[in-house]
């Protein structure tokens, strides 16, 4: 257990420096760190389930915790300045010294998590050690020839993915819902053919028979993704359009 | 395209200032408030688009006749003009519209940047209230902007249009993927238009009856594309937009200058 030891001036001016926020602590203003912290994923999209559990929290084994997430970083750093409490998870109590907190991951490139324990009668307040999880944002890709033959079949590659490191790759999460989606004239789309579930790798074939000569516009629609058994609540996403001109 | 959230720690930390929407409670001292919102005390909070975890467009009219999308970009709604081809130009305009009746009266923020790609044309870029059910690309008679200006370009309009006549000032800011607050406050006798929590003009009544309007009004944010041309790929990114009420008095505005009239305007929004 390392002890930090501020005093409320310090904390004042500390606050006044670069916006951190002033601990909740004992009397004398301690706090520890102690604890430990873990998660069940360290990357996903913004939405998806995510649980946190602090476990070996010191002091009395029923106290009140927070789960707190950093919003802001000291620039260039992965030192944050400012949390705030997910929302949600305050006034919870621990029980033999941990807890679970229920959350989803937050909409930013990189999350911090943490628990903060305040005071309880002569026992410090806690903060536990820090994690990160890192969001990743979810996109969603057409492939379409450019031109197309009235009542010659054309095959469609739609797909999602996840955006990583640049570059869009396999979300390998099974079990999602796509559609081919045509443009209409008023800006309005219109879905082609049934919706189709996604293997691992995000992608499905699927083949169109055009009717009539011109330019279609198509784009891929990913469904909203809510898988049972967990608390995921995902969006639906749109791709960019892409345009098959039909002779 | 670096399509990561850039400057993460820059913009968080302004957003961390910012912050008073439901889904985080600050815990200590905040860093000194920026928003409209936070500065004049406005409230309670009515409405709120943050997409924070894993929300959609839902809610939102999405519209695009050329090769951009409408989407949810890290927890931020954007119209982005495309295409999915990094390093090309893209074309046609890109329009999301909040759907629902509006509000006659009221106070509306929004945190907003624009990034681009791909030098060609720059786009302009409107945020707007405009009256409910508005098509995506008509100006109608009633149209606030709340601001726009084109490309990276530091002229920042805003003001009013009523038929024919036009109420518009102007700010020069950094509009070079940077955030700013556009927030406008809307009573029966006075309309202020804010700037990254500050006011910038104001409207009464008693200087223009006629200006005010009588209609719910919607958010709407517009890239607005030349037709058959080249546009610069440009992503237009609000991190929340909110609605307020009247019912809180709020702290005193001071008195700023109106904008500055013309009439027989057509053809613009």
């Amino acid at each position: 257990m390392t002890a930090v030891r501020r005093t409320v001036a310090a904390a004042t001016v500390l606050t006044a420096l670069v916006g951190a926020p002033v601990l909740t602590g004992a009397a004398d203003g301690t706090t520890v760190t102690g604890g430990t912290l873990a998660v069940s994923r360290t990357a996903g999209i913004p939405g998806e389930e995510l649980v946190v559990t602090v476990a070996g929290l010191p002091g009395p084994a029923a106290r009140r915790a927070t789960l707190e997430r950093c919003v802001a970083y000291a620039s260039g750093t992965t030192t944050c300045t400012y949390w705030v409490a997910v929302e949600g998870s305050t006034g919870v109590t621990t029980t033999d010294h941990g807890y679970t907190f229920h959350t989803r991951v937050h909409a930013m490139d990189r999350n911090a998590y943490r628990v903060n324990a305040p005071a309880s009668g002569t026992s410090p307040a806690v903060l536990s050690p820090e994690l990160p999880v890192r969001g990743v944002q979810q996109e969603a890709t057409i492939k379409v020839p450019a031109t197309a033959t009235v009542g010659t079949p054309f095959d469609v590659t739609l797909a999602w993915a996840v955006y990583v490191n640049r570059t869009n790759q396999p979300p390998d999460r099974p079990g999602r819902q796509l559609a081919l989606q045509q443009r209409n004239a008023d800006g309005s789309w219109t879905r082609v053919g049934a919706v189709v579930t996604a293997p691992s790798s995000g992608a499905v074939t699927v083949r169109v028979t055009p009717t009539v000569a011109g330019a279609v516009t198509y784009r891929t629609a990913v469904y909203a993704w809510a898988p049972a058994g967990q608390d995921t609540r995902v969006g639906w996403f749109p791709s960019y359009p892409s345009v098959v001109v039909v002779r | 395209m670096t399509r990561l959230r850039t400057a993460v720690a820059t913009a968080v930390a302004v957003a961390a200032a910012a912050l008073v929407g439901p889904h985080v409670v600050p815990v200590g001292e905040a860093a000194a408030a920026t928003a409209a919102s936070k500065t004049w005390d406005w409230g309670p909070i009515a409405e709120v688009g943050d997409w924070e975890q894993g929300q959609s467009t839902a809610g939102w009219q999405t519209w695009a006749d050329g090769t951009g999308r409408v989407d949810i970009y890290y927890g931020q709604l954007a119209v982005d003009s495309g295409p999915a081809a990094f390093n090309q130009t893209a074309t046609g305009d890109v329009v999301t519209t909040k759907t629902g009746a509006g509000h006659v009266r009221g106070r509306w923020e929004l945190r907003v940047k624009a990034q681009q790609w791909a030098a060609a044309r720059a786009y302009p870029m409107r945020l707007e209230l405009v009256p409910a059910g508005t098509g995506p690309t008509a100006c109608g008679a009633t149209t606030v902007t709340l601001a726009k200006w084109t490309g990276f370009g530091s002229t920042t309009r805003f003001g009013i249009r009523q038929g024919a006549s036009r109420w518009l000032s102007s700010v020069s800011l950094n509009n070079n993927n940077t955030f700013h607050l556009f927030g406008f406050e809307l009573t029966d006798t006075t309309m202020t238009w804010f700037v990254d929590g500050q006011p910038r003009a104001r409207l009464t009544a008693a200087e223009a009856p006629e200006a005010f309007p009588t209609a719910g009004l919607v958010p709407r944010m517009v890239l607005n594309g030349a037709s058959g041309t080249a546009m610069t790929h440009t992503r237009l990114a609000a991190d929340w937009i909110r609605y307020f009420t009247l019912d809180r008095a709020g702290r005193t505005v001071p008195a700023t200058a109106p904008p500055t009239r013309s009439d027989a305007v057509s053809g613009v929004c």
